[in-house]
Order: structure tokens, then sequence, then C-alpha cells
């Protein structure tokens, strides 16, 4: 193919005009920055937990296994703690809520006079099988010492990341 | 240089190589292109989780071929579920050849006491590629399955962790199609091996290879007219297994005496695991004793034992071989 010379410069000018112009466009949707301003205040919630969320996610997929497993029951702990009980529920697996604590008001129930307020926890063990995790949990009431604890068994399953569900041992 | 002369030079240079420049335009272009889309592409994080299923626990290097996985996790589930259903016929059915007959017995019965060991209520299961190795010309993908309660669903109220297991062994028949064992059976060979004197003969008849034993089947014929003892624990490692490197002593404890003239076919088993790189080479029976009389070892006092021993009409040992 013989292309005319003169029409050549024309051409290596255009594909890297082209070029820059593709560079400089994407680089701006990407460094956009979000524009809050105008939000509502659940919009501006909304927008928040996402980027949390992202954060959250990235953070977990540079944690070790182990780390990671420990930090689910940490989430699970940690909104016994705050008495987000229906929170809490929510993570448990289906099955064993149906067995053990068929409505929400069971669970609070047994969270409120079994639980601590406060948490001191001890992990002495973990089992892996597959994508299922067995946890030995030395759980104490921080405000009375280890001499209150009491060994609890908690069963976790990742079934991606951030995603899972769990189990424990009902006293 | 005039602008003039610097154009014309640039004119002839462009002209004399403008495929070239075009060629070299389009290439650095779709570099570029491919560069952009690269840098600014989302990657998810993932979770980092030390299962790899078909990934060999002894060397994690070694992976199970990707054609198979698929089909193993398939085979294993349907087997799990046949069990859990109390429909051993059809999981029996699954099972190689070899398995059903050395393993089983061919006997269903014998089958589902093995399933009932292992899964007495219906169990969920973890599959974990072992180990993998060649016998003869075969591949052999040696697996653990672990079974367990729906721990999930409990929480383990109430319950002790607890589980068993077994080695699943998985191979391509001669059709291509995929096989399996269960019970921690690897595999069966004819042995064929004679050794024999005036006095004995060792025929070793075959052998049955598991995870972590080795069953011989052995033939011993007396042919002499008096008693020939092989085993009675007054010497050491009357019978062992010879390995490449080691050896291995037998595991039954039971005395091996033969009467005069006596035939006896039996089976002898020594601890091996089947992929500890070690070959079994022979059958030894160390402290062979032609006896011109012979009271046994119960309650017989040792200076008996010891006199009847000094006075045997022939002490040897006697080595078969059993290289597959």
């Amino acid at each position: 193919m013989r292309i005319r010379s003169s029409k050549l410069p024309l051409i290596i000018l255009v594909l890297i005009v082209i070029m820059i112009v593709l560079t400089i466009i994407i680089n701006r949707i990407e460094n956009k920055p979000e524009d809050y301003s105008g939000m509502t205040d659940e919009e501006l919630a909304t927008a928040v937990q996402v980027k949390v969320d992202s954060m959250e996610l990235h953070a977990l997929g540079a944690m070790e296994e182990r780390d990671r497993i420990e930090y689910y029951l940490g989430q699970f702990i940690d909104a016994l703690e705050k008495s987000k009980y229906e929170k809490a529920y929510n993570m448990l697996n289906e099955n064993f809520r149906k067995n053990y604590f068929p409505t929400l008001e069971d669970f609070t129930t047994y969270a409120k006079t079994k639980f601590p307020m406060m948490f001191s926890i001890e992990h002495t063990n973990i089992e892996r099988n597959g994508n299922t995790y067995i946890l030995w949990v030395n759980v104490a009431n921080s405000l009375s010492g280890k001499d209150t604890a009491v060994e609890y068994n908690f069963v976790i399953r990742e079934n991606d990341l951030n995603k899972y569900e769990l189990s424990f041992s009902v006293k | 240089m005039n602008y003039a002369e610097l154009r014309l030079k640039f004119r002839h240079f462009v002209r004399k190589y403008q495929k070239l420049i075009l060629i070299a335009l389009i290439v650095w272009g779709l570099v570029f292109l491919l560069n952009l889309l690269m840098t600014h592409r989302t990657v998810e994080p993932e979770a980092e989780t030390s299962y790899e299923v078909h990934a060999s626990v002894i060397d994690s290097s070694d992976e199970t071929p990707r054609s198979m996985q698929q089909p193993i996790e398939e085979k294993v589930k349907e087997y799990v579920g046949y069990c859990n259903e109390g429909n051993y016929q059809k999981a029996f059915d699954m099972l190689s050849e070899g398995c059903r007959k050395y393993a089983f017995n061919d006997d269903i019965y014998v089958f589902m006491d093995h399933v009932l060991t292992k899964m007495p209520t219906p169990k969920e299961y973890v599959l974990q590629d072992y180990s993998n190795m060649k016998y003869d010309k075969d591949n052999l993908y040696i697996y653990e399955i672990k079974y367990l309660d729906d721990y999930l669903s409990t929480g383990l109220t109430n319950q002790v962790y607890s589980f068993t297991s077994e080695r699943m062994t998985f191979f391509e028949n001669e059709d291509g199609n995929i096989e399996m064992n269960v019970g921690n059976f690897i595999y069966h060979t004819d042995i064929k091996s004679i050794s024999e004197n005036e006095y004995l003969k060792l025929d070793v008849i075959d052998k049955v290879v598991r995870y972590s034993i080795e069953t011989y089947k052995v033939k011993l014929t007396n042919r002499s007219q008096y008693t020939v003892v092989i085993a009675d624990g007054e010497e050491d490692d009357e019978v062992s297994l010879k390995l490449t490197n080691e050896t291995r002593k037998r595991s039954e404890i039971t005395d091996i005496v033969l009467a005069p003239k006596e035939e006896i076919e039996l089976e002898m088993t020594f601890p091996k695991f089947v992929d500890d790189g070690d070959l079994s080479t022979a059958l030894v029976l160390s402290s062979v004793r032609v006896m011109e009389t012979y009271s046994g070892t119960d309650e017989v006092p040792e200076e008996t034992i010891q006199y009847e021993i000094d006075n045997a009409i022939s002490k040897f040992s006697m080595e078969a071989n059993i290289i597959d």
C-alpha cells in the first residue's frame, strides 16, 4: 500500500492527538472527585458506606486467612457489644437460626443473658475444613476478668470475601 | 542547512520509510491502548486461602490435571450422596472392579459395614488431594476425604468436634474413563514369586496395596517330615518386608508353624505408605527352623525351647523377590 507521503505527517499528527485526548479523558474520569455538595443526608450516608465497604474489602483481601476469619468473628462480637442484635442475627447461618433462635427476639434474649456486655476473647484453636472454619474461643466479661471465661465454638463459613455466615455453641 | 533543505530531507526520509513508519505507529498505538486499559482495570480483591482441593498436600506444586478435577469432584459428590441416602448398591457400583473385589470381597454387606463405620449418619465432606504417584504406566491421584457433621447448623452445640476419613484413589482406565477406589485401597497386583529348598516352599501369590499397609497372600509348603517353624516369637524379625532403604516387620503376631507335609495359605501384612518413595523388593523369612522335636512356646521352659532350637535339623533364611 503506498500512502501519499504528503498525507503521512498529517496521519501521524492525528494519531498522536487522538492518544493524548484519550489519556486526558480517561484520567479525568478516574480522578474526578465525588461531588457530595448536592447530596441528601441519605445519599451521602450511602456514598460514604460504599467507600468504607470498598476500603474494607481491600483491607480484607490483603489479610492472611486466619486474621480474616478472626476479623469476621470480631464483627459479630462488635455487633453484640453495640446491642445491634438484628445485625448479629443476620450473620447467623439460616439453619442454625431455625434450630436455636427461630426469632430475633429469641436471639436477643439469649445474647442479653448469656453474652457479656464487654467481651474479652482469647483464641485457643482453629481448624479449617474446606471453606468452613471452627474456632475455639474463651469468652470472658472484660470487666470481670479471665476467671469468668467460658469456652465457645464458633463455626464460620466464608462464601466469598466479606460474605460469611456463622454459628456458635449455644450454652 | 536552510529550512527548505531540511524539509526536503524530511520528505525524502518519510517517502523512503513510509510503510515502516506506519507499522511502527500502529503497533505503538495498540500497545498504548492496551497499557491504558490494563492500568485502569479494576481488580477485585480475592480471599486468600490455604485450601486448594487439587494441589497435593505432600507436594503443593503437584496438581491433579485440570481435565480430571471437575469429574473427580462430581464423582465424589455422587458417591457421598448415595451413601447418605443409604443407596449402597449404587455407591458400590461406582467403585472400580479391583476395589470391589479386593477391598470388599465383592460383598455389598462388607461395603455397607465400611460405609456405616465412616458415615453412620448423613455427613458433609471435605476433599483434598493428598499425593499423586505413578504405578506401572498409570497415574494415581490419592485424595483424602473427611466426613463431618454439619457443624454450621449446630455451632457444635453439645458436640465434640470429630470426623472420620479415608483415602480415595482416582485413575484413568484404558477407555479414558475415571475409576474410583475407596477404603484406602490403592491397587492389587499378582506376584507369583517362588523360593524353595528341600524343606520349604514359599510362594508369594499376590499383594493388595492400601494407603498405609501392604498385604501379601502367601502359600507355604512344608516338604519335610519335620515341623518347620517360620515364626513363633523366639527370634528377631522372623518375617519381614525388605524395602529399598529399610525393612518392615510383619504386623501380625500369630505363630506360623507347619506340621510335616502341611501346606497353608495365609496373609501377611506390613506397614508401608504407598507414597513414601520406597519400593518393596522382597519378602524375607529370616529364621526358618526345621525342628526334630518341637514343644511350642506356651508354658514351655526356656531351657527346653533353647535345647530344641540348638538341635534343629536345619536353620536357614529364605527370600522371595516381589518387585512389581
